[in-house]
């Protein structure tokens, strides 16, 4: 009997912990519809590799080190930062640049909206955390799950697990996180603001040129992370070109739910109790939190400030949807602005300022590399 | 403890990097206004 059930007396009460965290990861996945494609996985990892001695991560079991897949699978496709990469092309074939390009004043409100992120990077230096994993965490500000992967795993941040648990669970979390902030810095009057939209069409010469010119500007600047910019804006010019649906469609739909399957289960790794239960994870959550709070403030500001110069004003809102959460974001402000005036149609503007946060997100993640690296 | 020295690093980092995002967002716009000019829609 003691061999079958003598594993039982290697199990932790940290374990224990983490196999209900796992459990609340995937309730909130199915029940709630939070992040499930990523959250179901991360929390089903998060009960695999707390197993006792799991041979699904790397164990030292006298003295041998017996490999795990999922640690094989964690070195073969995000320490080297592969995954998030790949996944960057099927996003970049989902987004539709349109609405941004007609559009192209919002633009300005997905760079006002990562200042989230240099905020809470000056706050997690102050909280005591040292420069490279407070930027690793500043990133969760991103709002971009594979930014956030990507920057923590370039800076090879021990925090991994909690920044990529915070970063999804947040994204989730934006239409009960947004909304209060939105209120508490906006007036009633200027969340009336009516924004006129005029329905443009793009020709196809600038959709092509745009994502060229995008990674070109942003690998100028930031070279370090030029890969980031560069598969997500590959993935929309094989939306765009007009002459690859089939590698479009791939992209979008078989490349993207193959390493999102992957991905999930593979940073579960990452959520071992030894990693994962200590006092840091806490203040990662609560850091993270404040980096959506301050990306929404700096966008509506930013907004606001704006309305000051320009003659057709905008609606301070639209600032708040600058954060790279799309479209959870536009939809909330667009909502929003409905129960402020059941006339008010901002969807458009707001997905093109969406839109523009996931351009400026990765720009910041790339920054970010560059400055501090 | 606070690390107060370490934060007010930071700040350069801040306006560095919000200062870099809005340089290539603005180069990005003109751009854009260029294309819209040069290539119009139909």
């Amino acid at each position: 009997m003691s061999i079958l059930f003598g594993n039982v007396f290697n199990l932790t009460f940290q374990q224990v912990i983490m196999w209900v965290i796992g459990s609340v990861l995937i309730y909130l996945a199915i029940k709630k519809d939070m992040e499930p494609t990523l959250l179901l996985p991360m929390g089903f990892g998060a009960i695999l590799v707390n197993l006792p001695e799991s041979g699904a991560v790397n164990q030292v079991i006298n003295g041998v080190t017996e490999i795990g897949v999922i640690d094989t699978l964690f070195n073969a496709g995000v320490a080297n930062e592969l995954f998030p990469l790949l996944l960057f092309i099927g996003i970049g074939a989902m987004i539709d640049f349109g609405p941004l390009i007609t559009n192209p004043k919002m633009l300005f409100f997905g760079a006002a909206a990562q200042f989230g992120i240099f905020f809470t990077l000056s706050l997690a230096v102050l909280l005591g955390f040292d420069l490279k994993d407070a930027a690793s965490i500043a990133i969760i500000g991103a709002a971009d799950g594979p930014t956030s992967i990507f920057v923590a795993n370039y800076f090879n941040s021990k925090y991994i697990g909690a920044i990529i648990v915070a970063a999804y669970s947040y994204m989730a979390l934006v239409p009960i996180i947004q909304p209060p902030v939105i209120r508490l810095i906006t007036t009633k009057n200027e969340r009336q603001i009516r924004m006129d939209y005029e329905q443009k069409s793009v020709s196809k010469t600038t959709r092509i040129l745009f994502p060229i010119v995008v990674m070109i500007i942003a690998g100028i600047i930031a070279p370090r992370s030029v890969a980031l910019v560069g598969f997500l804006m590959f993935g929309n010019l094989i939306r765009e070109c007009g002459v690859l649906s089939s590698l479009s469609e791939t992209a979008q739909k078989t490349l993207a739910n193959l390493i999102t399957l992957l991905l999930g289960i593979t940073v579960a790794t990452k959520m071992q109790a030894e990693y994962f239960l200590n006092l840091q994870t806490l203040m990662i959550l609560l850091l993270g939190l404040a980096a959506f709070i301050f990306d929404t403030i700096g966008g509506v500001l930013f907004a606001k400030l704006m309305n000051l110069f320009v003659k057709n004003k905008v609606n301070p809102m639209i600032g708040a949807t600058g954060i790279s959460a799309f479209p959870m974001s536009a939809r909330v402000i667009h909502k929003m602005g409905l129960m402020e005036d059941p006339q008010n149609y901002l969807l458009m503007h707001a997905i093109g300022a969406n839109v523009s946060g996931q351009i400026a997100s990765v720009i910041a993640g790339g920054l970010i590399i560059s400055l501090i690296a | 403890m606070l690390n107060i020295d370490g934060f007010i690093d930071t700040l350069s980092i801040m306006g560095y990097g919000m200062g870099g995002i809005f340089s290539v967002i603005l180069i990005i716009y003109l751009l854009v206004l260029l294309f819209n000019k040069l290539f119009p829609g139909k």
